[in-house]
């Protein structure tokens, strides 16, 4: 056995000591003259190792910090090639990590223990839960297309309804004022939603001109069922709660015959035999329409430009 | 088939033979010493005869033959990159190839780094510093090749051999 000063022994046990403790280590220097024995090969040997561990170390902190571009360590150490095979594994799952968030649900990894289980098994859940939502956003899609449909189809029948409306109207010379009275046309071949188109635009008129009475010319209507009347009366009873009072013109004795036959109820109703009479009943005497009075329809003039825009 | 001369290569899968008639007892495995027996034999022969440098060229050129024909014949997916990744992943794995991890691919380039882990030829070969997988090196190049219609160049830079006990690639277009 080699005869081996004291001092470099320390040294030597400094350094394997700063190993264990987790301090640098500096190589331990043997005088140039020490001969090229077994302590100079051990010290070797110990400058080597501590050389790889402190590489490793550096290379562990990296990895640990999530750098997993580091260098890998060099050398024949166990520890190292283990941590360059775990440098391969966790850039290969990021590389599928990163595959998934682009939406490659078919990344897999395998022999990773536990982690391979918890990575495929939250691929699997993605990939379930990533369809669950299409195929919601898919239905929910369908039936936005299908309400939109609807909604067209609505709006295609209401502006029939309105175009109906507006022939109706027109062709009965139009609604408009005298005065403080409001007078409403209506059109032959009522419907029942013509009605309520009627009644509609009647109530805002009455309310956006303060009209006071409104007198509904039926001279043009040949054929009136017991639900039309219904609504006629309803449309009396709802001018009267804006505080308007409603005489109705111009029935042809065919319709009134109808009326009796069917057992419709007229209560409500005030009707008047042409327009002079209907302005009697109001209390109200418009000398422009006096002369043209004598007839059952209404005179001509105003229109709805008169009605406060409100026409249609 | 097997002996005329030639000056290209002529190989086709049909030369691999019916396996299954061929081995209805033995079946189509082999214990991997047998291949690995063969593989550095035929290397120990080759460098005696050629040198270091005409060997691994001979390996890379016959990886790459095997690659091409490995792609040709065993992995169906074509022009989606993760599809066709993930095929040769799998394909790799059942025939006990190796563990392919790819760490980078990049899909407009089609530059790649992979991992073999488990390698067929090196995994659990003495440390010497040398990267040996010079077969494996052709063998990708030509797998690449046959997918992209690009010839491929496929560099090692880590070994089992090397102390990294896994085998990592670096592969790009030439």
């Amino acid at each position: 056995m080699p005869t081996v000063a004291p001092e470099l022994v320390d040294q030597l046990t400094a350094a394997v000591h700063g190993l264990l403790t987790g301090r640098a280590v500096s190589p331990v220097v043997l005088p140039e003259e020490y001969p090229d024995d077994e302590f100079r090969q051990l010290t070797g040997f110990i400058n080597k190792f501590a050389a790889e561990y402190e590489a490793f170390a550096t290379a562990m902190r990296a990895v640990a910090n999530g750098e997993l571009g580091a260098a890998a360590p060099k050398g024949r150490m166990a520890v190292a090639g283990s941590l360059k095979a775990l440098l391969a594994n966790l850039k290969n799952l990021t590389w599928a990590a990163t595959r998934i968030a682009a939406g490659d649900f078919s990344q897999r990894v395998d022999f990773m223990g536990e982690f391979s289980a918890a990575f495929n098994k939250m691929a699997t859940d993605l990939k379930e839960a990533f369809e669950r939502i299409e195929s919601q956003k898919i239905a929910m899609e369908r039936e936005i297309a299908e309400r939109e449909l609807t909604e067209q189809d609505l709006r295609r029948g209401e502006e029939r309804l309105q175009a109906v409306l507006d022939a109706g109207v027109h062709s009965a010379s139009g609604m408009h004022c005298v005065g403080d009275c409001l007078i409403a046309p209506l059109p032959d071949g009522l419907t029942d939603a013509v009605l309520d188109l009627v009644r509609e635009r009647v109530v805002r008129l009455v309310h956006s001109a303060s009209a006071r009475a409104v007198i509904v010319d039926v001279s043009a209507v040949r054929l009136l069922d017991s639900a039309a009347c219904a609504r006629l009366v309803e449309m009396e009873r709802v001018i009267a709660l804006l505080g308007a009072k409603t005489v109705f013109v111009g029935f042809q004795p065919g319709v009134v015959s109808s009326l009796m036959d069917l057992d419709v109820d007229f209560s409500g109703i005030e009707g008047a035999v042409n327009l002079e009479d209907a302005f009697d009943r109001l209390g109200f005497s418009p000398p422009a329409l006096r002369e043209d009075s004598t007839q059952p329809g209404l005179a001509r003039g105003g229109g709805d430009e008169q009605d406060g825009g409100e026409g249609g | 088939m097997f002996k005329e001369e030639r000056s290209e290569s002529t190989f086709h899968w049909g030369m691999l033979g019916d396996l299954e008639a061929g081995r209805p007892n033995l079946g189509r495995s082999t214990d991997l010493a047998v291949y690995r027996l063969m593989q550095f034999t035929l290397r120990d022969v080759l460098i005696a005869e050629h040198g270091v440098d005409e060997a691994n060229r001979l390996f890379v050129k016959a990886g790459e033959v095997a690659g091409r024909h490995f792609c040709r014949n065993l992995i169906k997916a074509r022009g989606d990159l993760a599809a066709f990744v993930a095929e040769l992943q799998k394909t790799l794995k059942d025939l006990g190839v190796g563990i392919l991890r790819i760490e980078s691919a990049d899909a407009a380039t089609l530059e790649f780094t992979v991992s073999v882990g488990e390698d067929l030829d090196c995994s659990g070969l003495p440390q010497t510093d040398e990267v040996i997988c010079a077969y494996d090196e052709g063998f990708l190049a030509g797998v690449l090749e046959e997918y992209s219609g690009k010839p491929f160049t496929a560099r090692e830079t880590d070994c089992w051999c090397t102390g990294d006990r896994t085998c990592r690639f670096l592969a790009k277009p030439r």
